[in-house]
This record gives C-alpha cells, sequence and structure tokens, in this order.
C-alpha cells in the first residue's frame, strides 16, 4: 500500500494537508475574525480540527502509512513539501517556547470575564405572578404603550437606545464585559418570560453579582406599574414578544 | 456462597438504613469526612444509577434478539443474547449492593430530607422493594432456564421481566421527578394527592428518556464489551463472533441514541411548563455550559459510531465505490458538533468582548443553530447507516430514480434547516419555537423516505461479496470503547444537570437545602467527580466482564 522509502508521491501528501487545515483553523480563529476568539475557545474548537484531521488520517490503511511515513521523514516528498516539512519540524520547539512564555509573561490586561446572558433568578422571582393587565402583549393598550415610551426615553434609552438596538450614547463606554443590551436581538428579552425582564428592571444587574453589568436598579426611580408599562414599551419598540411558555 | 454472602450484606445495609431512618431526628444534617456528605451521597446514587441503567437495559435486548434468533432461527443470536445476559447476575448483585449502600448514607446525612420523602411516598416504597424482589427473582429463573424452558416460554418470561424492570425504574422516577417539579404538595409541603406527586410533569419525559437512554446505554456497553473481547480474541472464530456482537450493540445503541434529543426537548418543554425560571437556570443560566460539555461527549458517540462504520467499510468488499463520500459525511458531523457545542459567551478579555456577544459564536450559542446542526448530524449517521448497507450490495439497474428521490429528501432536509435557521433569527421566540420543532419533526418522515427508497433501491439485490465478519482494524474496537465511556460520562453529566436544576432546594420551591452543601459546585468540580464515577463505573464493569468473560469462555469453548 504504501510505497515506503522509494517513489515521489502524487498529489498533496495527507501530512501537508492536515498541517494547512490545523495552521489555517487557528489563523482564521485568533487572527481574520475580528474580535478574535478567546483563547480558551479556539483551543476547544482546535480541538474539533484535530479530531477531524485524525479522523481522516486513519479512515483508512493506506492514508495512515502514508502520513506515519511523513511525518518520520521516510517519504520522498517534492521539494516544496519538503521545505514546508522541515520549517514545520524546526518551528515546533519555537512555537512551544512562545506558548510558554505567554504563559508565564506578565500582563497588565484585566482578567478575562464571563458574561453570563441569563443568569439563575433569586428565589421571589420564581412563581412570580404577571399582574393580570400586563401578563398579555394581545391587551396592551396603546395608552400603557405611550405612557411607557415616556419612561423608555427617560430612564432606558440613554443606554438602550431610541430605538431599543442597544446603541444609546452612554453604551460607547459601557462595554466590558457586556454593553447595553439589544432589545431586538432574538436571543434577549425575546427569550425571556415577563417576570424575568421584570427582576431585571427592578433589581439591576449592579446588585447580582452573577451579571458583571452595570445596569442599575429601577425600583427607587419608578413603581410597579411604571416599570411594566416601560417593559410594555421596551418589546413594542423592539418588536418581540416575551416567551410564553 | 459469594451470592449468599452478597445478600447477606444487602439485607444488613437496607435493615440499617431503616433503623437509621427510624432515629428519632435530633439533626437535619450530617456529615460525611474528607469528602463531604453531598459528594458521597452523589457518588453513590449516580453509581447505582448506572448499574441500574445497565440491568434494565441489557434485559431489554437481550429480549429482542433472542426473538429474533427465534424467529430467524439463527443460532448466533440466541448466543449473543446469553452472552449479554451473563453479565446480569452479577451486576444485579452489585447494583443491589450500591443502592443499599446509597440509602444508608442518605438517610443517615439527611435524615430531615429522606424522611420527608419517606412520608410522602411511603407506600411507593412498598411497591418498590416488591417489585424489585419478584425482579430478581424472575431474572435468575429467567437466567437459569434459558436451555430448560421452550423457547417461547422462555421469551414471555423474558417480556415478564422487562415489564417488571421498568416498573421498578418508574418508581424510582416518581421519587427522582417530584424533587425536580414537585405536585400534589402544599407550599408548606404536606402531602395533598399522592397520584399528583408521582404523574408530576416532568415524569412521563423522564421514564420515557431513561427508558430509551438505558437501552441505548445497554448497547454501547455491550459494544465495548464485544470490543474488548475482540481485542483480546485469539481465534478467527471469536473475532468474527464479537465483531458482529459489537456491531449489534452499537447499531441498538446508536438507532435509540437517534431519539434521544428529540425527547430530551420534551422533558425541556415540560420543565418549562412546571417553571419557567428553572427552565431558563437549566437551558440558559448557571447551567448552560454543561450543555456544551453534553455536546462534547455527545459528539465522541455519534462521530466514534459513525468511524466504527466508516472503517468497516474500509474492509468490506463492494464499499470502494462510497469510499469517497466518508471524508465529507466525517467533517460535516465535525462542523455540526462545532456548532453545536459553540457557546452563547464565553470568558474573554477587553479585546477578544469587542461589544459585549461575539458576532460568530455569539450568534450560534442560541438554540436555532443547535438545532439545525444536531439535523444534519443525525442526516449524517442515517447517510453513514445507508452506504454501508449499501456498499455490500450490487444495485440492480434501472433503478436510479430511487437514488435520485433519496437525494432529493437529503437535499431538503439541508434546504430546510437553513431555511429554518435563517428565519428563526428574525421572528419572535414563540415562533422560531415552532419552527424549531417542525424540523425536527420533518427528519422523522424524512428518515422514512430515505430507508423507503433504499428498500426499493435495493430490494432483490444481490450481495456483492460475502459478509467477512472479524476482518476491521482494530482501531475501529477502539472507537467502540470510546464511544461507551462517553456515554457513562455523558449520562453522569445529565444526571448532575439535572439535579443541579433545583438549585438550592432538596425538592423545588418546597423543601430548602439548608446544608453546607446546598450552593451548586463550581463546574470544574462537578466535571472532576463525574469523572471519578466514570472510572469507578467503568472499572467496576471490566471487573464483571473479566469475571464473566472467564466463565463465559469455558461455555463458549465448551460449544465448540
Amino acid at each position: 500500500m504504501g510505497n515506503r522509502m522509494n517513489g515521489e508521491r502524487e498529489g498533496m501528501p495527507s501530512g501537508i494537508l492536515a498541517l494547512i487545515i490545523l495552521i489555517g483553523s487557528y489563523i482564521l480563529m485568533r487572527f481574520v475574525i475580528s474580535p478574535p476568539l478567546p483563547s480558551a475557545l479556539t483551543n476547544f474548537f482546535m480541538l474539533f480540527v484535530i479530531v477531524g484531521v485524525l479522523i481522516h488520517i486513519t479512515l483508512e490503511d493506506g492514508r495512515i502509512e502514508e502520513f506515519l511515513d511523513f511525518i518520520s521523514f521516510r517519504s520522498r516528498l517534492h521539494p516544496i513539501y519538503n521545505v514546508i516539512r522541515w520549517t514545520v519540524f524546526i518551528m515546533i520547539p519555537f512555537f512551544v517556547t512562545y506558548q510558554v512564555y505567554s504563559a508565564v509573561k506578565i500582563s497588565y490586561a484585566p482578567p478575562g470575564e464571563l458574561f453570563q446572558p441569563h443568569v439563575t433568578p433569586p428565589e421571589w422571582v420564581v412563581g412570580f405572578k404577571v399582574p393580570e393587565w400586563a401578563s398579555d402583549p394581545a391587551t396592551w393598550g396603546r395608552g400603557l404603550i405611550a405612557e411607557g415610551k415616556i419612561y423608555y426615553e427617560n430612564h432606558c434609552a440613554p443606554c438602550h437606545g431610541k430605538e431599543a438596538d442597544g446603541r444609546g450614547p452612554e453604551a460607547r463606554v459601557l462595554i466590558y464585559p457586556i454593553p447595553p443590551t439589544n432589545f431586538k436581538d432574538p436571543g434577549a428579552i425575546a427569550q425571556l418570560p415577563l417576570s424575568y425582564v421584570y427582576w431585571r428592571v427592578k433589581e439591576g444587574g449592579v446588585r447580582d453579582r452573577q451579571f458583571m453589568s452595570s445596569m442599575p436598579a429601577w425600583e427607587e426611580e419608578m413603581d410597579d406599574e411604571e416599570i411594566w408599562k416601560t417593559i410594555m414599551y421596551m418589546y413594542t419598540k423592539a418588536g418581540v414578544k416575551p416567551r410564553t411558555w | 456462597m459469594k451470592k449468599a454472602i452478597g445478600y447477606f450484606i444487602v439485607v444488613v445495609l437496607v435493615a440499617a438504613a431503616y433503623f437509621l431512618g427510624k432515629e428519632p431526628v435530633v439533626e437535619a444534617y450530617r456529615e460525611f469526612p474528607l469528602i463531604g456528605a453531598r459528594n458521597v451521597v452523589w457518588i453513590l446514587a449516580q453509581l447505582m444509577l448506572l448499574f441500574a441503567a445497565f440491568i434494565l437495559a441489557v434485559p431489554v435486548f437481550a429480549v429482542i434478539i433472542e426473538a429474533i434468533g427465534y424467529f430467524k432461527r439463527d443460532e448466533r443470536y440466541d448466543r449473543l443474547a446469553r452472552d449479554f445476559a451473563s453479565l446480569l447476575p452479577l451486576a444485579y448483585l452489585v447494583t443491589a449492593l450500591l443502592g443499599a449502600l446509597f440509602s444508608v448514607m442518605s438517610f443517615s446525612l439527611y435524615p430531615k430530607f429522606m424522611g420527608y420523602m419517606a412520608g410522602i411516598f411511603r407506600p411507593t416504597i412498598y411497591i418498590f422493594f416488591g417489585l424489585v424482589f419478584l425482579e430478581t427473582v424472575t431474572l435468575y429463573i429467567w437466567y437459569y432456564t434459558w436451555d430448560l424452558l421452550k423457547k417461547r416460554n422462555h421469551l414471555l418470561l423474558g417480556i415478564v421481566l422487562n415489564v417488571l424492570g421498568t416498573l421498578v425504574m418508574f418508581v424510582g422516577n416518581a421519587w427522582t421527578s417530584f424533587k425536580t417539579s414537585p405536585a400534589g404538595v402544599e407550599v408548606s409541603g404536606n402531602l395533598l394527592s399522592l397520584s399528583s406527586a408521582i404523574f408530576n410533569y416532568t415524569f412521563w419525559p423522564l421514564n420515557l428518556h431513561r427508558f430509551v437512554a438505558n437501552v441505548s446505554f445497554g448497547g454501547f456497553i455491550c459494544a465495548a464489551y464485544a470490543a474488548y473481547r475482540f481485542l483480546s480474541a485469539r481465534t478467527p472464530e471469536e473475532k468474527a463472533h464479537y465483531d458482529w456482537m459489537g456491531y449489534n450493540g452499537t447499531l441498538i445503541g446508536v438507532v435509540t441514541t437517534i431519539l434521544l434529543p428529540f425527547i430530551g426537548y420534551w422533558f425541556g418543554i415540560e420543565m418549562y411548563k412546571f417553571n419557567e425560571q428553572m427552565g431558563i437556570t437549566f437551558m440558559g443560566g448557571a447551567l448552560s455550559k454543561i450543555w456544551l460539555l453534553q455536546a462534547l461527549v455527545i459528539a465522541v458517540i455519534f462521530i466514534g459510531t459513525c468511524y466504527y462504520f466508516w472503517l468497516r467499510m474500509d474492509r468490506l468488499p463492494g464499499a470502494e465505490r462510497y469510499r469517497k463520500y466518508i471524508p465529507y459525511l466525517s467533517w460535516a458531523l465535525i462542523i455540526a458538533f462545532a456548532v453545536w457545542s459553540a457557546p452563547r459567551a464565553w470568558v474573554s478579555s477587553l479585546e477578544e468582548m469587542g461589544r459585549g456577544l461575539h458576532p460568530i459564536y455569539g450568534k450560534l450559542g442560541i438554540m436555532a443553530p443547535k438545532i439545525a446542526a444536531v439535523n444534519i448530524a443525525v442526516l449524517c449517521v442515517i447517510l453513514t447507516f445507508i452506504l454501508n448497507r449499501r456498499a455490500e450490495r450490487q444495485v440492480p439497474p434501472g433503478r436510479k430514480i430511487y437514488t435520485y428521490l433519496q437525494w432529493s429528501v437529503i437535499l431538503l432536509v439541508v434546504l430546510l434547516n437553513v431555511a429554518a435557521l435563517y428565519y428563526s433569527y428574525i421572528v419572535p421566540s414563540a415562533t422560531r419555537i415552532r419552527i424549531s420543532i417542525a424540523t425536527f419533526l420533518f427528519m422523522v418522515p424524512a428518515i422514512g423516505m430515505i430507508y423507503l427508497m433504499d428498500g426499493l433501491l435495493l430490494r432483490g439485490s444481490e450481495r456483492v461479496g460475502e459478509m467477512q465478519w472479524g476482518n476491521v482494524p482494530p482501531r475501529s474496537q477502539y472507537g467502540l470503547i470510546a464511544v461507551a465511556v462517553s456515554n457513562v460520562w455523558a449520562m453522569a453529566l445529565l444526571g448532575y444537570g439535572r439535579a443541579a436544576a433545583r438549585l438550592n432546594w432538596h425538592v423545588y420551591g418546597v423543601m430548602e437545602d439548608t446544608s453546607r452543601h446546598a450552593g451548586l459546585p463550581a463546574m470544574g468540580e462537578a466535571t472532576l467527580i463525574i469523572s471519578f464515577l466514570t472510572l469507578v463505573f467503568i472499572g467496576l464493569v471490566s471487573l464483571i466482564f473479566y469475571m464473566t468473560g472467564v466463565t463465559g469462555r469455558e461455555v463458549t469453548g465448551g460449544e465448540r
């Protein structure tokens, strides 16, 4: 099957293809995509790429042999492929050195943060009954929504934006670990039941360490009725509906 | 004698549990040295459940295989069923020991909570032990009358055994599901209706999920057993038998696994119906990272299984024609699982975070792309099966139309999923969920159509060459072992997930956990315990394999 030591192979050796896929995927994730994927996540996805490459190589007996010949320098290759093979071989210690260097290098950057989009609500939210007049989006009256608009534009729009797209004037400085929510995002308030959103507005994010957000608590500024009207406007403006089941 | 001692220990432990439970309760919690009360109960519960799953699963397909052998009049199936069943007597003993140990520990470390549960479910506890007794007796009769009874009667006894085993599981599930989604009790916890407490929101999804998962788990474990025997086999006949056994175990395992995402989503929906907040915590909140790990282990299960089937094709006469498709399937699976395990948010630095959610994985991290990925992954598995089946057959001429139709269905599945995915980003969540369910449901007729076309295509076709059992590369067998280990890990992980969804409650919203172990462990700590108990389980099962393997070899040697 494999032609060891003799005869040049036709086409690209699987070892070269594997290198292209591995190095290419890494470069794609860390340097092409913007912002780059976090390093831990890159490693996580690299695991998939490595498994994919290993599966590809071990699918056929012949290919395994060819690959082993490649990495053990037994096969004779086209000069270009040979140069690549040698370059990668020589680069391995440098790569390891760089990894060690970056691991021990003192960094002044703030530590990485995990933003948790939907955190666990406190116990009072569990089983909280939404007042009947606010519970069904189909019955939200125009008057209530119009009133909500005033509260929204006074309190929420500076960060979440007049268009409910998370692009208020303040949003430019609030970017880490999480900027103001874009309510139009199908993964944001459209995913949440009303009771959850009510809790977020009422108690904000600053009080809850899970969020790590600078969202203030509005319960001292607004009463319950006003909060509900604001929520109604928020959903209407964003053009999404709360989760209903 | 050994068994007698084993049962004596079980009886002593159960009696101890009973009396410890009876002891006047002075404190709600007691501590366990070194690893803490919660961890010891967690480890024992999960180990017991894994063994329970095993002893429930093996009889299910032992009976199915025995029946196939009976109707096909093929001795090999009977031998296979018996080989599976030979693992049972010892496995029963270990399960009983672990169950007894778990009861003792729970009653002694969590007396108040266990007292409450025993108070609510008292009648069912008697039923449970009665059923366990009947099941054990039936198992021994079933196992030891293999050659004595008429085949038909033996099969009937096997069915009775399975019904009893399933009922035992249902009773246990009533207790477990009650803790997650209690019903039939007042806010203070007093019992109002036992039947409501039993038939709570998550009772039926849990029953179905566990039943199907148990069968696939049993299939994979037995495939791993066959793989181990294959690798240590000395003769070509032995190799052929265990290759065939591994193939059948894997087939049962993977076919049932394909059903699990569907049942799992039903479970999730019931959880949301019971309590939306719990649903959020479980699916998108504090526990959301569990699903990424789950995607990873399911990736190992699906890809490992396909890898095994692809490698078979490397040695299958006639498979050369289809080998060129395999790399596409393998990369499609890899990409599908990468999407499935993409998080919505990740620990990031200032530069990596950009503006909040990442434009790529932030978008892939929600449900809709994952559902599309699951569907595509399932499609790839089905195509692997189809190719494997077709490889050994000569397609009769003039039937190209069926291949075109098959391709059209495949294309339709892909297009539908892409379109559904596109719309999922613009429509409200309620519509999105409906679309997702529809794409899920569409898979059923689609797979049916693919198989129907295949049946028509291959009707009356001739084999290209004789199937050569035993002629597979040994690395495929390691794939099967990896699949089994991942399966155990997945069960332990999701068992943890379901229990963790209760957060700091023993019984959600009814009885709070006020012990020092009330909070959730860090994900890293949880995975260490999960890995530890996976190792212990695999170790114990290997021991059972070893012990039954020794006696089994004598039997098979005698047959030859």
